[in-house]
């Protein structure tokens, strides 16, 4: 195997230089004394120190297994009663957080450190000890709740009138006044999480991510559903309710609901005529991101019908150059050649004449034809220039670019801190995306096609409502940690705000059915589903009523979202009731691939297995 | 005597307050270590500098050694994150300084006929990324690719996925060399 590669570990080990003895035993010495720090006793602890700071600094002054034990109980409680927000505290990462471990050779002061390995591995000790593993089932899972009996319908049957400021309810028919009254505060519902990438990121780094970072619904939020959008036309808003039995657990069954609006239909849309830019010097020198790239426009170049026109141009240090034009065959391997070949010559080139390059370029061609879209694929660095984003967003208004709808795609790994504040960046509005893995390549270049989403729906409401005579609890599955609201007292009522044209949401419910037997041979339903919402531009609410029926068999949406709900609660507690394991959820979710357009699936699959292996 | 115990007693050990057995993990280590982070950043002040944080927090680093793995792969981890955050720093201050090695320091340091080689070598570890020039580092340390994958934390189908990719990507470059 190391035929090609001989040359390069010659020449690597030519290269590799013999540590310099000076510096050698300085960092030696450097070694011994922050060891002697850490393994001396410690004095009293400064006042001034942060209070969490503390749990930290016993756990490295006391290293056996039976001091862990003993010190991880007492910081536990600690907390608890210092503490009401504990999953902020315990959270190590993408917040900053402080420890006392510093590289420059002291220990006593704090420093800010992102996501050290140790946190984790600590706390694994420590989510052992009793008090901890108690209140991880408070604050990670919902309780179950008990529905209520006098009630088999969902709560407070209402239409809301968005003329008026304060929201008025109506009590029903045979009510005889409309009253204003106080609506208890929704639970926000967001699918705008990145539950899912946080947790990518943390296994790729070879880490399993702590608990606070595990939101279920968020991860299963992120999964495109495999059933086709509605046809638009009829409801704007479609629901499909599940019903099935909890892989993990026999006595409860998953009800799963899937709401989604209706997409705009690729065949509806007029002839594209598209630019794409590639930055070569983002390409050039990783070629990982620039296979992601490649099946984005692989992906892309699918989509396109024969009436489209793309125009492939690369921007490079020497300027511009038409890798394909619209008369081209768009062949990709002849563009991805001529991309790398470009590249080589890239040192670093400034992004600042990514626009004026743009002008220069002769692709715009004055045949009356507009560009629709213009899509820039460049890396995370280019999308953190903010000045550069609104030059090209100007451009974007010229003539003939003049309408055209805009997308920029950041390729390669990087931090939430990279991004740009999204909001408020510019004239036209830009579609400002970032690709992690071939999935986000495939999927941001095919939704780059689209034409830009109009809001379907407005104030949608999320009611469901479970018939006491067959569930005797339920709750939600996943919550949302994000959210500290415990205001709320009963999670059977979401605010899901606003929808566009194509978007998706997923709510799981887990339930109890009062006796076994009972439900399942039943052919009665468990309950209902309500959603509301106003249509944009209508006054009063439309509503759909779908009932949760018996359980049955999941299709590949329910059963995909049941195995990454299995995987969330396989990283977070580790233990699964009946010894359901990582091989149990694989299995699951590779049963339910479906059509898995964009690879979305088979790239979790592929992430429950490295998980499988880093799980104590 | 000390020589004669295992690494992982050593750590062991070392993890349970004795200096001395530190001491003696860390000196027998050391070398390889400096060797290893050279492979990853291609530059000696980048590759001491490395060093030097990593024996810095070597000690505190220390309670999340477990038995289980081999200590040079729970090292050469300790390396590979400590190249991964010098990285994700430099990325914020120019992109140039997530690239391998150094053009003018190795052309300069480099004696004559070996000065082809070198440039032909920082070339190449540049056209590869880091993912590529991580996993090689590890490959042609002569570690296998489960122990890389373990460093890694990726599978060993990566590990050999990336291999190929890199072998693809060399062949490419003398192609083109052999062109010109």
């Amino acid at each position: 195997m190391t035929e090609d590669l001989d040359s390069i570990k010659a020449g690597l080990e030519q290269a590799t230089p013999r540590p310099d003895p000076a510096r050698r035993a300085a960092h030696l010495a450097l070694a011994q004394k922050n060891y002697a720090r850490l393994h001396k006793p410690q004095g009293t602890l400064s006042n001034a120190q942060p209070l969490w700071v503390l749990p930290k600094r016993i756990l490295q002054s006391m290293t056996t297994r039976g001091g862990l034990t003993v010190c991880s109980s007492v910081i536990a409680t600690g907390f608890l009663t210092l503490t009401p927000q504990m999953q902020s505290v315990l959270r190590p990462s993408p917040n900053p957080q402080i420890t006392s471990a510093d590289f420059d050779g002291t220990v006593t002061e704090p420093r800010i450190e992102r996501g050290p390995l140790e946190i984790d591995d600590m706390r694994s000790e420590m989510l052992q000890q009793e008090p901890l593993v108690d209140m991880q089932a408070d604050i990670l899972q919902e309780p179950f709740i008990t529905p209520d009996t006098e009630r088999t319908t969902p709560p407070a049957n209402r239409a809301i009138d968005i003329t008026n400021q304060s929201i008025r309810t109506s009590l029903g028919p045979n009510s005889a006044v409309d009253e204003t009254i106080a609506i208890p505060e929704l639970l926000p519902f967001s699918a705008e999480t990145d539950a899912y990438v946080t947790v990518r990121r943390a296994i790729d780094r070879g880490q399993i991510p702590p608990p606070a970072d595990i939101n279920i619904a968020g991860m299963v939020n992120e999964f495109p559903l495999d059933t086709r959008s509605p046809v638009a036309g009829a409801d704007a808003i479609q629901p499909i309710v599940t019903t099935f039995q909890t892989p993990w657990n026999l006595d409860t069954q998953l009800v799963h609901i899937a709401l989604q609006s209706a997409a705009p239909v690729a065949s509806d849309r007029s002839p594209l005529n598209l630019i794409l830019l590639l930055d070569a010097s983002a390409f050039a020198r990783d070629a990982t991101t620039a296979l992601l790239l490649r099946e984005g426009v692989e992906e892309m170049l699918g989509a396109m019908r024969p009436e489209d026109k793309i125009t492939i141009v690369s921007h490079h240090a020497s300027g511009i150059q038409i890798l394909s034009s619209p008369e081209d065959s768009n062949d990709v391997t002849t563009v991805f050649e001529m991309l790398a070949e470009l590249g080589a010559d890239t040192e670093a080139i400034a992004h600042n004449n990514l626009w004026s390059a743009l002008t220069e370029a002769e692709v715009i061609d004055d045949e009356g034809v507009a560009i629709t879209h213009l899509i820039v694929a460049t890396d995370r660095n280019f999308t953190s220039q903010s000045s550069e984003i609104r030059r090209i967003q100007a451009f974007t208004t010229d003539k003939p670019t003049s309408g055209a709808s805009l997308s920029i795609i950041g390729f390669g790994q990087g931090d939430e801190q990279d991004r740009p504040v999204e909001s408020g960046i510019g004239v036209q509005p830009a579609q400002i995306s970032y690709v992690e893995t071939a999935a986000e390549a495939r999927r941001a270049l095919a939704e780059a096609l689209l034409p830009a989403q109009e809001t379907v729906a407005q104030n949608v409401e999320f009611r469901i409502g479970f018939d006491a005579v067959h569930v005797a609890e339920y709750r939600i599955i996943g919550g949302n940690p994000g959210s500290q609201n415990q205001a709320t007292p009963t999670h059977d009522q979401l605010d899901l705000g606003m929808l566009s044209a194509g978007d998706q949401r997923t709510i799981m419910y887990e339930v109890t059915p009062v006796s076994e037997g009972i439900v399942r041979a039943s052919e009665e339903a468990l309950g209902q589903v309500i959603i509301q919402y106003n249509a944009p531009g209508e006054i009063g609410a439309r509503q759909i009523e779908t009932p949760i029926g018996p359980a049955g068999r999941p299709g590949p949406d329910a059963g995909f979202a049941a195995a990454l709900a299995g995987f969330g609660h396989l990283l977070r507690d580790r233990d699964m009731p009946g010894g359901w394991g990582y091989e149990d959820a694989i299995a699951m979710a590779n049963a339910s691939r479906g059509d898995d357009l964009f690879g979305f699936r088979a790239e979790a699959v592929r992430l429950m297995e490295k998980a499988q292996r880093l799980a104590p | 005597m000390r020589m004669k115990t295992s690494d992982e007693d050593l750590a062991d050990a070392a993890a349970n307050g004795d200096a001395v057995a530190f001491a003696s993990l860390l000196d027998r280590h050391y070398d390889r270590l400096f060797a290893f982070c050279f492979r990853l950043t291609g530059t000696r002040a980048e590759a001491e500098d490395m060093c030097q944080d990593i024996c810095a927090a070597l000690p505190a680093k220390l309670a999340t050694y477990q038995r289980r793995s081999k200590v040079t792969t729970w090292l050469y981890r300790v390396a590979v994150n400590a190249a991964h955050d010098r990285r994700r720093k430099a990325a914020t201050y120019a992109k140039a300084a997530t690239g391998w090695g150094d053009w003018e320091t190795n052309r300069t340091a480099a004696i004559e006929d070996t000065n082809h080689q070198i440039d032909w070598l920082t070339t190449a570890m540049n056209r590869l990324g880091p993912d590529l020039r991580d996993t090689l580092a590890l490959v042609l340390d002569d570690m296998t690719h489960a122990q890389a994958a373990a460093v890694l934390g990726v599978s060993e189908g990566t590990i050999s996925w990336r291999i190929s990719e890199a072998k693809k990507a060399l062949r490419m470059i003398k192609k083109q060399e052999d062109v010109t």
